[in-house]
């Protein structure tokens, strides 16, 4: 009994100070941290404040952030994570219901796990997931949506849309900016994907992302049986449509559906039938940039753009034969080719830059005479080609060209020097010359005297990448070294930029420290120019790209 | 902290626990706070920043120095970047108010994609223990967010 009463009233006891230590620890911090007035009825309602607030918030400080930098941060989320936030409290709720502004992206990679791992999203849904881990982020995208098996599909599907379609259904903000629908989906979820589009347009989407893409691989034909017709009707309808991009659906233009805010028109795998694409061009009242890449077109292509139209891409598009581009308005125009494909420019005053990935040999010397003759006011030309030998010796001349970009994939041996010579020729106005030059295996020198001399006096500025410090290139370098009179600035970057599979990345050709000096000396050595060398070593030039 | 003020020209920033900081203008006017506030002119000699402690504006003026200097590559200043936000979350926070109120939008932005990227594919759980936010959801409310959007909380790293 007295055992008893001993220890309760050791606990009393120590509960007391217990909590007496507590409010003086607490007190001495807070005064510490409230800018403390020494009056002390003052100081007591401080502490209850304190007291009060910490209640609710702990030391909560994310939630206490201002309403704007809450949005700010869950606008930087994934729609999954977005949607596990609004789980966390009251306050986080409202915020993520109130998102405004939002770009909603259901990808399957995103989906169901890790944003950028899709092994993850592979095991989950039962799918072989051995990637090799070094490729790129786009690779494993596309190999995810390729490697489902047919048996697993359906099941994945009709979760994925399920998933969506609830999502949708408990969205609370007012807005989308952006919607991006990822997966594939062919024509037996039409109802569905219908009713997100038409979602997404009630909220005034601006730009609208539809990738229903299945395999590259898969014949092309068979693959378009079943795809996703996308209604015209329905997209016509949106008002505030300003960027569309498709991939594997079809689309059959109505002359009577406008769309009459889009800019931005992105078409891929996308097959299309005589009459379809220009049909296009009348109801895009707007349009500003035209994609079509990797589509089923019918034999000729007649751009008769709206005035509006600035930019034309043309990429891979198997079937066609023949483009013919009349916009008063076009700018740019980008065009990717494997086969014999004629382009005929009927009235395109203000076409200036001009690029071209060819892969037929003899194409260039076609061009380079059509661009004489119906572009003269051509100032910047990229080209992309196998056929750098067939850049024509004079008298063919490009006159207002200023800027310009030659990409080459194979070795021209010692050549590459007279193509520069004939470059300088074609192009007397030339301020800015930029080479990515092949490897080359040719070591042996060759007087650069033996080729004549061809003095360029506007040449400014010249990138020579992909430099091996082979003869054949070194001579390069000497050669324009001396030609060109007026030139500020000589770059040598060992990087090659562009393989010719794109995601590979820049690729650098290994010098040693020796190999540096070597190049930097001898180009020094040339005491023919005045222009400032510069010899990259370590580091890709990050601004560039394709 | 350097005290002429014969070439550059200098502008001292009063901190909320009185700390004087002289740093030079182009430095400084990065903030737009700032720089309205030099604009306006209602700033003769000491500007005075009550919502930013001397230990936050040290860091802060460390980012905008880093900053103005131009010839910094692209690269080298996302490293820094980088860099910079590889702090405690109660720095951050502290820096995102600083950042919020003298108006810098990069500094801002990169604070809130740290924040942003703590909380990527991570349980609820683990975010609220993480920023010690009070769940004042019931059970049962919660559960029912939960039931609505189930896909979501699949498959979420482990804590």
């Amino acid at each position: 009994m007295i055992l008893e009463l001993c220890i309760l009233a050791f606990y009393a006891t120590y509960g007391f100070w217990g909590r007496s230590l507590e409010y003086l620890r607490r007190s001495k911090e807070i005064y510490g941290k409230v800018n403390y007035n020494k009056e002390d009825c003052l100081f007591r309602k401080r502490i209850e404040e304190y007291c009060l607030m910490n209640k609710y918030n702990g030391n909560d400080r994310i939630s206490r952030l201002p309403d704007d930098i809450l949005y700010s941060i869950i606008s930087l989320l994934e729609v999954r994570d977005v949607v596990k936030a609004s789980v966390l409290s009251r306050r986080w709720r409202y915020i993520c219901a109130s998102l405004s502004n939002t770009n909603i992206e259901f990808d399957l990679c995103k989906m169901f796990g890790r944003s950028n791992n899709c092994n993850d999203v592979g095991a989950r849904l039962g799918l072989p997931g051995s990637y090799n881990k070094n490729i790129t982020k786009e690779w494993l995208t596309l190999n995810a949506r390729r490697h489902i098996e047919p048996h697993l599909c359906p099941i994945v599907k009709h979760k994925f849309a399920q998933t969506v379609h609830q999502f949708i259904k408990l969205y609370l903000a007012p807005q989308i900016r952006s919607f991006k629908v990822a997966f594939c989906f062919e024509r037996k979820f039409t109802n569905a994907v219908n009713r997100w589009i038409s979602f997404a347009i009630r909220m005034g989407v601006e730009r609208l992302d539809l990738n229903f893409v299945c395999s590259f691989h898969t014949k092309y034909r068979n693959m378009y049986d079943g795809l996703y017709t996308l209604s015209c009707q329905l997209l016509s309808e949106a008002s505030n449509l300003k960027h569309l991009r498709v991939y594997s659906c079809m689309l059959k233009p109505d002359i009577c559906c406008r769309f009459n805010t889009l800019l931005t028109l992105d078409l891929n795998y996308v097959p299309l039938t005589q009459g379809d694409l220009e049909n296009l061009l009348v109801v895009c009242l707007k349009l500003e940039t035209l994609m079509v890449k990797q589509c089923n077109l019918p034999v000729k292509f007649c751009i008769f753009g709206p005035p509006s139209l600035q930019k034309v891409v043309v990429n891979c598009c198997r079937g066609l034969k023949e483009i013919e581009l009349s916009a008063i308005n076009l700018s740019t125009f980008e065009l990717t080719d494997f086969g014999t494909i004629k382009i005929s420019f009927s009235n395109v005053p203000k076409l200036n830059k001009v690029f071209l990935w060819l892969g037929r040999r003899d194409w260039i010397l076609y061009m380079f005479k059509k661009f004489a003759k119906d572009l003269p006011q051509l100032t910047t030309l990229l080209i992309k080609t196998e056929g750098v030998k067939h850049i024509p010796a004079s008298p063919i001349k490009l006159s207002n060209v200023m800027q310009l970009e030659l990409l080459t994939y194979f070795d021209t041996g010692n050549d590459l020097v007279k193509i520069m010579a004939r470059l300088l020729h074609a192009f007397p106005l030339l301020r800015k010359l930029t080479v990515q030059i092949a490897q080359s295996l040719h070591y042996e020198q060759k007087s650069v005297e033996e080729i004549g001399q061809c003095v360029h006096t506007h040449l400014k500025e010249v990138e020579l990448s992909g430099f091996s410090g082979a003869w054949s290139h070194m001579d390069c370098a000497i050669y324009l070294l001396r030609n060109a009179v007026a030139l500020n600035q000589m770059v040598i970057d060992p990087w090659y930029y562009t393989g010719l599979d794109l995601s590979l990345g820049p690729y650098r050709h290994r010098w040693s420290g020796g190999a540096w000096k070597n190049i930097y000396y001898q180009l020094l050595g040339n005491y023919y120019s005045n222009a400032n060398v510069v010899v990259r070593y370590n580091q890709p030039d990050p601004t560039r790209r394709l | 902290m350097a005290t002429t003020t014969t070439e550059t020209k200098m502008l001292t920033l009063c901190t909320s626990d009185k700390q004087q900081f002289q740093i030079e203008e182009t430095i400084a006017l990065q903030a737009v706070t700032i720089r309205n506030m030099v604009e306006d002119e209602c700033a003769s000699n000491v500007i005075p920043l009550p919502n930013v402690n001397s230990k936050i504006m040290i860091q802060i003026i460390e980012y905008l120095k880093k900053h103005v200097d131009s010839s910094v590559s692209k690269e080298d200043m996302e490293k820094f970047d980088s860099a910079f936000v590889e702090k405690k979350l109660s720095e951050i926070f502290d820096i995102i108010l600083a950042a919020n109120y003298l108006n810098i939008k990069n500094l801002l932005d990169i604070c809130c994609q740290r924040v942003a990227d703590v909380m990527k594919n991570k349980s609820p759980e683990w975010v609220r223990r993480t920023f010690n936010i009070v769940n004042d959801f019931t059970a049962e409310e919660e559960a029912k967010i939960r039931k609505e959007h189930e896909w979501a909380f699949e498959g979420v790293d482990e804590d």
